[in-house]
């Protein structure tokens, strides 16, 4: 059947538009690192926060920023989405804070490729979609 | 050509602001290669790979649809690289057949195979996209950045691009003046990936062979050297659906798209 040449640059829209659609329906994370040994009970009144890194661009990057809160008593899981630049961080609330896991992740980080400890490396953005700093580098959750 | 200067201006603007640090979007996610890369570790281990997401993965599926239905269609009209190697076809025929009529050396620039070398050199694209799957997934990082010529060329100099990317496009891009579409024919690790979806396309360029005079403009303008004027249909892998072919044929109506599959 004779069609139109117009059809293959409406095909190409509306299947791209679909394919970016669908990709909102769908998420896998790039990584994801527990903190508790199979042997610990995870708390019931655990808490999640869902944080928007700048920083975080990859499994890589992911993996780096997962070390900043490796050593944050009751940081319990970490999981990246990287081509979101999001993570998922599960945590204790009678152990820690979200203010404390923040700051980890933006403080020093160990490269160890090179050895050297880097800063600055990560930034909060967006903590449960609230901006965590203003423009100025004031801070809207916590004290500076 | 608007649709494609369309999306490259797309690309650019997707690009710089993602280098410029305006957007957390950067130009890999649209990849759908990435997509493919990923697919194998995330059927493994529920992973992505390096910095690919649900859209690389979302826009390869959404690829594979488009190419059943309209055979590489995304080569030839959606992909940056495509585009340029077009451009770069059209110009240095334009270019060389002015030069030939006054220099020998010049008239067989750009250098066409024969078709059977063609069809043969295709094959090294299965090589590569195997070299790319494995790596990638045996080292979980987008290792080929680096030589990508869609990452290298629109990512602004983005992360793991060094100055010997620079050098091997530069090769790549000479490689398109001389041989006709030289990094889709034989380099794109997509375009082969594509090629089994592609071959039984829905969408086809049709012939009419009681109108056709036979004259070959269409062959000759085909980026892909396909016998356009040899066959009722081009029913094959390779075709972009350019319409290059319908562009350039002296009549009317002897060049159609058809919908293979339903009667007239
Ligand atoms: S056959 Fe026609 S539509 Fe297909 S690639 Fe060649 S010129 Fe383009
Ligand atoms: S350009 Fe048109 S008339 Fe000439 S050979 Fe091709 S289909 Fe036939």
């Amino acid at each position: 059947m004779r069609v139109p040449f117009w059809t293959i640059p409406v095909l190409i829209v509306v299947i791209s538009l679909a394919g970016l659609g669908f990709s909102y329906m769908i998420s896998f994370p790039s990584i994801t690192v527990t903190f508790y040994g199979d042997d610990q009970t995870i708390p019931e009144t655990k808490k999640i926060i869902n944080l928007i890194i700048d920083g975080v661009t990859c499994v890589d990057t992911a993996l780096k920023a997962s070390s900043t809160v490796e050593d944050v008593d009751g940081v319990l899981k970490f999981t990246a989405y990287a081509s979101h630049r999001r993570v998922e961080i599960e945590y204790d609330p009678s152990r820690t804070t979200p203010e404390k896991i923040c700051n980890a992740i933006e403080g020093p980080v160990f490269d160890q490729d090179s050895g050297e400890i880097l800063f600055n490396v990560f930034r909060v953005l967006r903590i449960n979609e609230t901006p965590y700093h203003n423009m100025n580098g004031v801070t809207f959750t916590r004290n500076n | 050509m608007v649709f494609q200067i369309g999306i490259i201006l797309l690309v650019l603007f997707t690009g710089f602001r993602y280098a410029m640090g305006w957007s957390g979007t950067s130009i890999e996610t649209y990849c759908p290669l990435g997509g493919l890369e990923t697919a194998l570790s995330l059927f493994t281990h529920q992973q992505f790979t390096c910095a690919t997401g649900e859209r690389n993965l979302a826009l390869f599926v959404g690829l594979l649809f488009l190419t059943v239905l309209s055979r590489k269609a995304f080569c030839g009209w959606v992909c940056p690289i495509g585009a340029i190697s077009e451009w770069i076809y059209k110009g240095t025929k334009y270019m060389f057949r002015g030069l030939g009529k006054r220099n020998d050396i010049y008239r067989n620039i750009p250098m066409e195979p024969t078709r059977k070398l063609d069809r043969r050199l295709r094959w090294i694209r299965l090589p590569v996209l195997l070299l790319i799957l494995g790596f990638t997934f045996w080292t979980g990082e987008l290792i080929f950045r680096g030589f990508d010529p869609y990452y290298v060329l629109f990512s602004f100099h983005g992360h793991d691009v060094k100055m010997w990317s620079y050098a091997i496009i530069g090769i790549v891009l000479l490689g398109i003046f001389i041989f006709p579409m030289a990094w889709c024919r034989y380099l794109c690790p997509l375009g082969v990936a594509l090629w089994p979806f592609s071959k039984i396309g829905r969408l086809t360029i049709a012939r009419s062979v009681e109108k056709c005079i036979r004259c070959g403009e269409c062959s000759r303008a085909c980026p892909h050297n396909l016998p356009v004027d040899e066959v009722a249909e081009v029913n094959s892998g390779e075709c972009t659906l350019c319409l290059e072919c319908v562009h350039v044929c002296p009549k009317e109506d002897i060049l159609e798209l058809h919908l293979k599959g339903l009667k007239r």
